[in-house]
């Protein structure tokens, strides 16, 4: 492992320099980047896991990519979070329909009784029941995975491997994977520094960037439309109205 | 990429990992110097995790207070801006005072007269938490107490 003496380079960019709206660049890395938002609230909806993973892909299909939801996307109604979650509930609504007209008329004239289209294995996650719920807690999951990853990039583009290790594994790790952090003196021995101020103003400098990377993904136009959304995320996280 | 492009992987944290951590982005858009005091007050002290939290603590132990200022010192130092900096000094002598009020105990090489001044440039500076300002006065009193 190469050592570094550097601390890392400070960002570039503070939190309110963000730039214009940015919501998934195309359909396709909406797809990618959604996935999770829209099994999520699938599952919690009631779905079995085979079910929701097969729906979560007919979504994709049929109204993301088919009908080019991006295409939809107009500011004034909202951002796209809500936009994505008010076409997951539409869609799954007219799956419902759709299971229930066929049970209904299943054809030869038979008539079946609607059974409970709840298919609860066990897996639902019932102390969470909304699935909007579910749908938000995955939802900044994905923003902070995305942050993340922009982060590394950044990073290991621009020879900051030190940096981005001590923030991974300091901070990153342990707040969202419960991971047991690395001591300092090991931090410090691990990439050669000179003393345990460096691994600490290295966080500090990575934790900056990495709000940088966070407000960039949420696509904020300012500093107060980050405000805004974070406020607004952290109340639908609590379970509260915003 | 095609429409059955799914994630890696699909582990979603705990909630409250995603509320702490959109919790501290927005603190660093709202008060970064600030943040800042915090984050090294949390790399020291997770169970109190703010800096007002640390330093008026009187349970706070010496070696904690130790550690605290020098991480703070280095902020002083090699801080990213000069409100960074400007807190990075601040809250390193808020840690001299807090090792004296709270353990009658010395952690800097300041005189009375110097870490006299130096208490007074903390507690008039109004950015900081009132907590702070007040431990830091408290410390202040007793070392003209101890002086007398």
């Amino acid at each position: 492992m190469a050592a570094s003496h550097d601390p890392p380079r400070r960002p570039d960019a503070a939190p309110d320099a963000a730039p214009a709206q940015h919501v998934p660049a195309s359909d396709r890395e909406a797809a990618v980047a959604c996935w999770g938002a829209i099994y999520a609230y699938i599952r919690q909806a009631g779905r079995s896991d085979e079910q929701a993973r097969d729906l979560t892909q007919g979504f994709i299909a049929d109204v993301l990519l088919g009908r080019g939801l991006l295409a939809k996307l107009d500011e004034r109604r909202g951002q796209f979070r809500t936009l994505l979650l008010s076409a997951v509930r539409n869609y799954l609504a007219d799956a419902y329909r759709h299971d229930h007209a066929a049970r209904r008329h299943p054809g030869h004239g038979r008539i079946v009784a609607a059974g409970n289209d709840s298919h609860d294995d066990g897996l639902v996650d019932r102390t969470t029941p909304a699935p909007e719920a579910a749908f938000n807690r995955a939802w900044v999951a994905a923003l902070v995975r995305e942050a993340a990853a922009d982060l590394q990039a950044e990073c290991l583009a621009s020879g900051r491997e030190a940096a981005w290790d001590i923030f991974d594994r300091r901070v990153l790790r342990p707040m969202l994977e419960g991971a047991e952090p690395p001591t300092y003196e090991a931090l410090v021995a691990r990439w050669g520094l000179h003393a345990p101020t460096q691994v600490s103003n290295t966080i500090v400098a990575m934790r900056r960037a990495f709000a940088t990377h966070l407000v960039r993904r949420m696509g904020a136009c300012s500093g107060d439309g980050a405000r805004g959304q974070i406020r607004e995320l952290l109340t639908l996280l609590e379970g509260r109205s915003p | 990429m095609t429409a059955d492009a799914r994630p890696d992987d699909p582990h979603v944290p705990a909630e409250g990992a995603l509320r702490d951590t959109l919790a501290w982005v927005l603190q660093s858009i709202e008060h970064p110097a600030a943040a800042a005091g915090d984050w090294i007050a949390y790399e020291v002290d997770p169970q109190r995790g703010t800096a007002a939290a640390l330093l008026a603590d009187a349970a706070v132990p010496l070696t904690r207070l130790q550690r605290a200022r020098i991480l703070y010192a280095g902020l002083r130092s090699d801080g990213e801006t000069a409100e960074e900096r400007a807190v990075g000094s601040r809250l390193a002598i808020a840690c001299a005072a807090a090792a004296w009020l709270f353990h009658g105990a010395r952690i800097t090489n300041h005189d009375d007269a110097a870490l006299l001044a130096a208490f007074r440039s903390v507690t008039a500076d109004l950015t900081l938490e009132p907590t702070v300002r007040e431990m830091v006065c408290s410390a202040e009193r007793k070392l003209l107490r101890s002086g007398r």
